[in-house]
């Protein structure tokens, strides 16, 4: 009898603990939500879109934030308040949403003139920008984000060897390139 | 309610007699205006703290009943209302109806205002008639303390305003600075802190001062600060003011006003006297009248304590108190922000949908992040990271996990609006 009665109590707590510890780990990502949209589906043109990005993409970039080994804006600072089982849980709760394609529009005639020169993304961000493994989803993000991004890694604002590639383009051919990804929205 | 408590209640207070006015019928006054069936949230307060948490509690759980009770027909953002009153921004980009709540997750919107409340059996009187509740969660915002001593009063707010609720008082200080005549002068009195928005003061001082340079106006704006500094991203303020605003804006700090003359707009204060051709007096704060009314108030108190656990008030039972109504020092260290009351929306919501389910809720986790412009194109910002600390029982900062920039930056002035575009969405959509 005691050790049902134990054996109960047991049951009990984990299952308390277990609940527990689940909405308490959804807690750490609804506040994101303030800048980035609900589960991760950003409207703002600077922000980018977070939910349905690639998992092991995010668990990255919220690494290189915390370590400072990414510039950013406030993300340098509040990647600080997540622990690394934190960050997995962060990159793998809206890497389970829904992409939702932003709805800023794009230039139809740079979209034509970033597509003729896109092969090069291929290798990393796959045929259609949909991204692999740790190389992001870029298809369907805000031209102004994607833009923005690629000119700094021109300027060396970031810094990565797979981007080093943009410095051999112009501006403009940078801006149809972000405009194509953009463009890419299924 | 028996008819008996029903009475004396009324006898005893006055709000009680000024509602059974408003109806003109008694049996309005004691009608549900929506019978309850199910288990029901009631949320007073359709700002930042009440749309997300009535949007989170449906999130979390849809069987839930959820009623949003809000006096005004349209949500107006103070957000990006000070590039409204500089001319950036329209009215309409900072206005939104209600109607995507109602559609998205089935909340129940009721234009109405909360006018007492009957804890002991869980029932709101509204304008619109009476409603019962499992749990009532107030976000009300600010309330303006008048003071007869200086002379100021709300009746002065149309030539006076404050513009520290978005609407009609944002469109005032619009119009009045777009009239504002060559070398004319604005003054900007900031509020004693605690009050709403740390920062918003200087940043609409900054694009006040802007405004003037822009336009060649040669005039300045004045800031008459009563702390005893700049209280929030002071460094970077100041830094944009020696750079940008020699000229066209000066600041006073530990600034006592001891007397405002609307009719000649002259500020009399502890150090000398001002005269402005705007005066954009904003003043002492403490929480809503609403919060007041409903008796969240202690005695001598001008906020309202609450569980920083749980949100739910010191004073009451099933009533939970959150935004800026909150006492700081209750919940811990998070500033009076539009984004800590997004934040603290979903820790209510969770707070409220667990206890109804007989769970016990998770630790609240709240940011805050807040850009503020320093002209036309460049902005700076503040944020943090907060967490329930066991030991202290108060949500308080993450070390390390705060701060502000190096230095304003314009990709920081396009973070603002797409930030403002997304705490939009989250709250209202």
């Amino acid at each position: 009898m005691k050790v049902r009665l134990t054996f109960l109590l047991f049951l009990i707590l984990t299952t308390v603990s277990f609940v527990f510890a689940e909405t308490g780990e959804k807690r750490i990502v609804v506040i994101c939500a303030g800048c980035h949209g609900t589960d991760g589906a950003s409207v703002g043109d600077s922000i980018p879109i977070i939910g349905g990005q690639k998992a092991d993409y995010l668990k990255k970039v919220m690494e290189e934030y915390k370590n400072d080994e990414k510039a950013g804006s406030v993300m340098n600072k509040i990647a600080k308040g997540y622990s690394d089982e934190r960050i997995n849980f962060v990159a793998n709760y809206f890497s389970s949403k829904k992409w939702v394609n932003t709805n800023k529009i794009y230039d139809n005639n740079l979209a034509n003139k970033g597509k003729k020169i896109a092969e090069v993304c291929y290798d990393c961000h796959g045929k259609l920008g949909e991204g692999i493994e740790a190389y992001p989803r870029i298809a369907g993000q805000p031209v102004f984000y994607l833009k923005q991004v690629l000119l700094d890694y021109k300027n060396s604002v970031l810094k990565s060897d797979e981007m080093s590639f943009v410095s051999e383009y112009s501006d403009d051919d940078l801006e149809a390139l972000a405009n194509y990804f953009s463009s890419i929205r299924r | 309610m028996s008819n008996i408590n029903r009475r004396s209640f009324i006898k005893n207070t006055t709000v009680g007699v000024a509602g059974l006015s408003i109806f003109g019928c008694a049996g309005k006054y004691h009608s549900e205006v929506i019978p309850k069936k199910g288990k029901r949230v009631i949320v007073v307060g359709g700002g930042f703290g009440g749309a997300t948490a009535a949007k989170y509690i449906k999130l979390n759980d849809p069987t839930i009943e959820v009623i949003l009770i809000e006096k005004n027909s349209y949500f107006v953002s103070c957000p990006i209302s000070n590039l409204v009153i500089v001319g950036l921004k329209d009215m309409n980009y900072i206005t939104f109806k209600y109607d995507l709540l109602e559609k998205n997750y089935g909340i129940k919107i009721l234009q109405a205002e909360a006018l007492e409340l009957n804890p002991e059996n869980n029932t709101l009187i509204t304008t619109k008639g009476v409603l019962k509740y499992d749990k009532l969660i107030l976000s009300p915002g600010i309330g303006f303390i008048e003071d007869n001593n200086i002379g100021y009063s709300l009746n002065l707010t149309d030539k006076i305003p404050h513009a520290w609720k978005a609407g009609k008082q944002t469109e005032i200080l619009r119009q009045q600075l777009s009239e504002l005549k060559k070398g004319g002068t604005v003054i900007l009195r900031v509020p004693k802190s605690p009050y709403r928005c740390p920062p918003g003061p200087y940043e609409r001082a900054s694009l006040i001062a802007n405004f003037i340079k822009r336009n060649n106006l040669g005039g300045k704006i004045i800031i008459l600060d009563s702390n005893d500094d700049v209280t929030s991203k002071g460094k970077l303020f100041k830094a944009a003011w020696n750079n940008f605003y020699r000229r066209e804006l000066e600041y006073f700090s530990q600034v006592e006003v001891q007397n405002i003359d609307a009719e000649n707009m002259i500020i009399d204060t502890n150090k000398g006297k001002i005269k402005g051709d705007i005066i954009n007096f904003i003043p002492n704060q403490k929480a809503s009248n609403t919060a007041f009314k409903l008796g969240l108030i202690k005695e001598d108190k001008l906020w309202a304590f609450v569980n920083s656990y749980t949100f739910e008030s010191e004073i009451f039972k099933n009533v939970y108190v959150i935004g800026d109504s909150t006492n700081t020092g209750s919940v811990g260290t998070v500033p009076k922000s539009g984004y800590i009351a997004n934040s603290m929306g979903k820790v209510v919501a969770e707070s409220v949908v667990s206890s109804l389910n007989g769970k016990m809720p998770p630790k609240p986790f709240m940011a805050n992040a807040c850009y503020s412009m320093v002209s036309d194109t460049e902005a700076i910002w503040v944020t943090a990271v907060y967490e329930y600390n066991e030991n202290v029982k108060r949500t308080i900062t993450i070390k390390g996990a705060s701060g502000t920039p190096k230095t304003r930056s314009k990709i920081d002035a396009k973070h603002q609006l797409s930030w403002a575009e997304n705490i939009w969405s989250d709250t209202l959509m």
